[in-house]
Formats: C-alpha cells, sequence, structure tokens
C-alpha cells in the first residue's frame, strides 16, 4: 500500500513539474498560427449567439483581421470583468469589445487603431427625469464597474449598482432595483426593438457632454509586433470599405469614423 | 405560459446539449480525479506511525500535507480558486494551466477531493476496529484487511455523503464560465442576451440542472441498496 501511494505521488510531482518547466516561446499569439479573441459573447449586437453561431460586429471584425494576418480566429468568452483580467494572463491575445481607450487602460495595456466610435445613452425607466449626465448624481445606476460607461457613471457622482452584464442591468432597471444605466446606443437598440412593450427609454447624450468613445482591440503591454499586425489589418479594412459594411450591418449607420 | 412551453421547446435540446457536452464530463471527469484524491488523503490521515524514524518523519510530513491541502481547498471560495489558478498563476510564470479546461478540472477535482476525503475518513472510521481485527487474524495482511473487508463496509456508508458532493459539484461547475468555458449557465445567458426573455431562461436552465441531480439522486438509492445487499 504504502510503496504504491509513494510511487504515485512521485508520478505526480513529476507530472506537474514537467509541465511548469514548459518552454516559453516568444511569438506575437500564444498558439502558433492562431489568433485567439476574448470577448463576451452576450452583448448584442458586439459579439451575441445567434442560431446557436457566435455573430457581432466584434466578431466579424476579429475574423477579417485574423484572415489577414493569415491565422486562424479562435474565441474565449467571458464576462466583462473577468475579460481584461485573461488578457494579462495570456488566456488570449486580443480582446475585441468595444473597449474604450482611456488613459489607466493606456498605462497597462496595448491599444491597436480605433475601429468604433460609440455613443453613449442614458436609459431609464419611462417616468425618468434625467436629461443630462449632471442629473445622475446620486442615482443608482446598473453598471459593469470596469467598463467606460461605469467609469463615467462612476465620475459624475452615481452610486454604482455592480452587474455582469447589460441583460443584468436591464432587468434591474425595469424592476426598478436601479435608477438607470449608461451604456452603448447600438446595443440599446437591439434590446429596444426586442423588447417593444418595454418601460425604459433612452436619452442620447451630446458629445459635448459624453464625448464619441473611441474603441479599439486591446492587446498586451509587450506585444509590439502583433499591434503594428492589427494596425495594417484594420487600415485596409477601413480602406475598403469593409468596417463601413460590418457597422451599417450591425449598428444601421457607420460609426467607424469620428 | 404558453409562451414559456415555446421557448422551452425551442432552446431546452441546446441546454441539454450544452450539459452533455460540458457540465457532465466537467462533474464526471472531477469527481473520480476527486474520489481518488480523496481517498488518498483520508487513508493517509488515517495511518498509524510506522517505527522507523525516517518513515516517521515522511508519515509526519504526509499527514501534515494531507491536513494543509485539505485546509486550502475548504478554506477559500471556489470561484477564487478558478481566478488564482487560471487568472493569478500565469502572472507568476506559472502557465501549466493555461487551457480553461484543465485549470476547471483541476480546481474542482482538488476541492471536491478535499471535501470528499472528509466523508472517506468518517466512513472509514466507522468501521468497527474488531472488523480488521478480525481480518488480520484471519491471516490477510494490512492491505488486504483493507482493499477486501474495511473500503467495502466503508463505501456503504460513503454513499450518502459522497452523492452530496457530486451533486454540490453538478451545480459547481456552473463557475466555469468565469474562465471562458461557455458551459451550460452561461450559454442560457447568451441566450437571454439575445432575446432578453431572462426569466424563461434562468427557469430552463434551472430545470436542466434539477433534471440532472433527480437523475443522480436516483442513482445514489440505487446504489445504497447494493451496498446493503450483504446486510439484513
Amino acid at each position: 500500500m504504502k510503496k504504491r501511494l509513494w510511487q504515485g505521488l512521485l508520478a505526480t510531482v513529476i507530472l506537474l513539474s514537467s509541465g511548469l518547466i514548459g518552454q516559453q516561446v516568444q511569438a506575437s499569439t500564444i498558439q502558433k498560427g492562431t489568433l485567439t479573441i476574448g470577448l463576451e459573447g452576450t452583448y448584442a449586437p458586439f459579439s451575441y449567439r445567434e442560431k446557436g453561431k457566435l455573430v457581432g460586429y466584434e466578431v466579424d471584425v476579429a475574423n477579417k483581421v485574423a484572415k489577414k494576418l493569415k491565422l486562424k480566429p479562435k474565441f474565449a468568452q467571458t464576462k466583462w470583468d473577468s475579460l481584461i483580467a485573461g488578457l494579462g494572463s495570456k488566456r488570449y491575445d486580443v480582446v475585441f469589445n468595444n473597449v474604450g481607450i482611456t488613459d489607466e487602460r493606456k498605462a497597462h495595456y496595448l491599444f491597436s487603431t480605433p475601429y468604433l466610435y460609440s455613443k453613449t445613452v442614458l436609459i431609464q425607466r419611462k417616468d425618468g427625469q434625467m436629461k443630462h449626465l449632471s442629473d445622475i448624481k446620486d442615482k443608482k445606476f446598473a453598471q459593469s464597474t470596469t467598463s467606460n460607461f461605469g467609469q463615467m457613471a462612476k465620475d459624475n457622482g452615481a452610486k454604482i449598482v455592480a452587474v455582469p452584464g447589460m441583460v443584468e442591468a436591464m432587468s434591474l432597471i425595469e424592476s426598478g432595483r436601479a435608477d438607470g444605466e449608461l451604456n452603448d446606443k447600438g446595443a440599446y437598440a437591439i434590446w429596444k426593438k426586442e423588447n417593444p412593450k418595454t418601460k425604459v427609454k433612452a436619452v442620447e447624450l451630446s458629445t459635448a457632454e459624453a464625448p464619441d468613445v473611441p474603441a479599439a482591440p486591446l492587446l498586451n503591454k509587450n506585444n509590439v509586433k502583433l499591434q503594428k499586425q492589427i494596425n495594417r489589418a484594420l487600415k485596409s479594412l477601413k480602406e475598403d470599405g469593409t468596417l463601413k459594411k460590418l457597422s451599417i450591418k450591425y449598428f444601421k449607420t457607420d460609426l467607424t469614423k469620428k | 405560459m404558453i409562451e414559456f412551453l415555446r421557448l422551452a421547446g425551442q432552446y431546452l435540446p441546446e441546454l441539454f446539449l450544452a450539459a452533455l457536452k460540458y457540465t457532465l464530463p466537467l462533474t464526471a471527469i472531477s469527481f473520480s480525479i476527486g474520489v481518488v484524491i480523496a481517498t488518498m488523503v483520508a487513508m493517509i490521515r488515517i495511518m498509524k506511525q510506522p517505527q522507523t524514524i525516517m518513515l516517521k518523519w515522511g508519515c509526519n510530513f504526509l499527514q501534515w500535507f494531507a491536513a494543509f491541502y485539505v485546509w486550502v481547498f475548504r478554506s477559500t471560495p471556489m470561484i477564487v480558486q478558478l481566478f488564482i489558478v487560471f487568472y493569478g498563476l500565469p502572472n507568476a510564470k506559472i502557465d501549466f494551466f493555461s487551457n480553461a479546461w484543465i485549470s476547471a478540472i483541476t480546481v474542482f477535482s482538488l476541492n471536491t477531493g478535499a471535501y470528499a476525503s472528509e466523508s472517506i475518513r468518517a466512513a472509514i472510521l466507522s468501521v468497527d476496529h474488531g472488523q480488521k481485527e478480525a481480518a488480520l487474524s484471519m491471516g490477510l495482511n494490512n492491505r488486504q484487511a483493507y482493499w477486501h473487508i474495511i473500503l467495502p463496509q466503508a463505501a456503504r456508508i460513503a454513499v450518502p455523503p459522497l452523492s452530496n458532493s457530486l451533486i454540490s459539484l453538478v451545480k459547481d461547475t456552473s463557475l466555469a464560465s468565469v474562465i471562458t468555458i461557455v458551459e451550460t449557465f452561461y450559454l442560457s445567458q447568451q441566450i437571454a442576451a439575445q432575446n432578453y426573455r431572462i426569466l424563461s431562461m434562468y427557469l430552463l436552465v434551472a430545470f436542466i440542472y434539477a433534471t440532472i441531480t433527480t437523475i443522480l439522486t436516483m442513482g445514489q438509492q440505487f446504489l445504497e441498496l447494493y451496498a446493503s445487499r450483504y446486510l439484513n
């Protein structure tokens, strides 16, 4: 019994350590020949499921970019709050998830060139009185805490109710457990279309108070090589009108220009 | 209600497929590994002290390590363990668990192993000491006594608590969604993000888990009967 046990333990230790001493290859992607892309998959029209397939603006753009780089696209899906953590831990090469360019993120990560300028809307119940960003002070806002919308709500004095994603936030607003949320105009438009009977409305914020947030693919700090490649790919996709076409397909308007 | 039934007809097959592809394999693999670990840990913690001094130290260390392992996994939330293994360790250059499945199975099986080791330890200790003495006096050696006499009796006692662990694990696998595995629950969230029928989708996914655990409970009843076949 005891001898067997020792052998078993020894085997386990050897197995574990052989895994740990694995080679660290310095390639521009974590998996040779594959571009691994992190996104939510629960955020229409950016990335969501339709007829059992992952679709959305981000998915299409990422697929096109991977094709330009002659890499096979592979998608990893997780909630927003752990999405950026997974990038730092090298779980994927790049995040395509309407990530707004902010100074804090620039300090820790690399951004490729912007491919989307999304408009912010203030979502609230039909009887809501909020018209401007200044009106949200001391109101309860359902936001993902680490998102740019969440940051914007916090900066303007709202009390944050932490939620995993947009669907949960909408549910809190409809049921009166939160007063409102800031989110993307395109995402709200889709939600509204699916819920015509909703008790919710949205006010579009002027660019003066909520400037269009440029969103760009997010990469790890040291991955300049891949950043350059993605920049080139996005540039050519912009020039040949592919980005515009995809934006109109998912947002009904061209959001790819400032 | 009619709307709900329509949604059920539309999405239950998909959700069941996801359960077959993710929930059940994650549970089955993790639980199998977990029970093996648990049995080893339980034996180590019950083990008698050998006489030779070197072996004594080794045994002491093993017992301390087993107790430490149980303490680690029982004293922290499963979701924290998942985050440490999948998102945390790579920052310390430990990238052995780079695959989400490996991370999930590692955490689930070690976690189950820690909890189940206590169930198994209790089960082994509850077998009357006279059984072992009788076995030894019949000329069986220590290992045979355990394998043929004590463990079969302990297994019977361990069925209910282990079934508990198994059923808990089925439901805990939904946590795998935080480490990029689109398992049954995350799939229902994705469908909800597409059709916005939030309550219905959550109810459907709850129904899926309830179905699995109900089947497992029936299995437990059968196992209990089977394990007690030499009694009464």
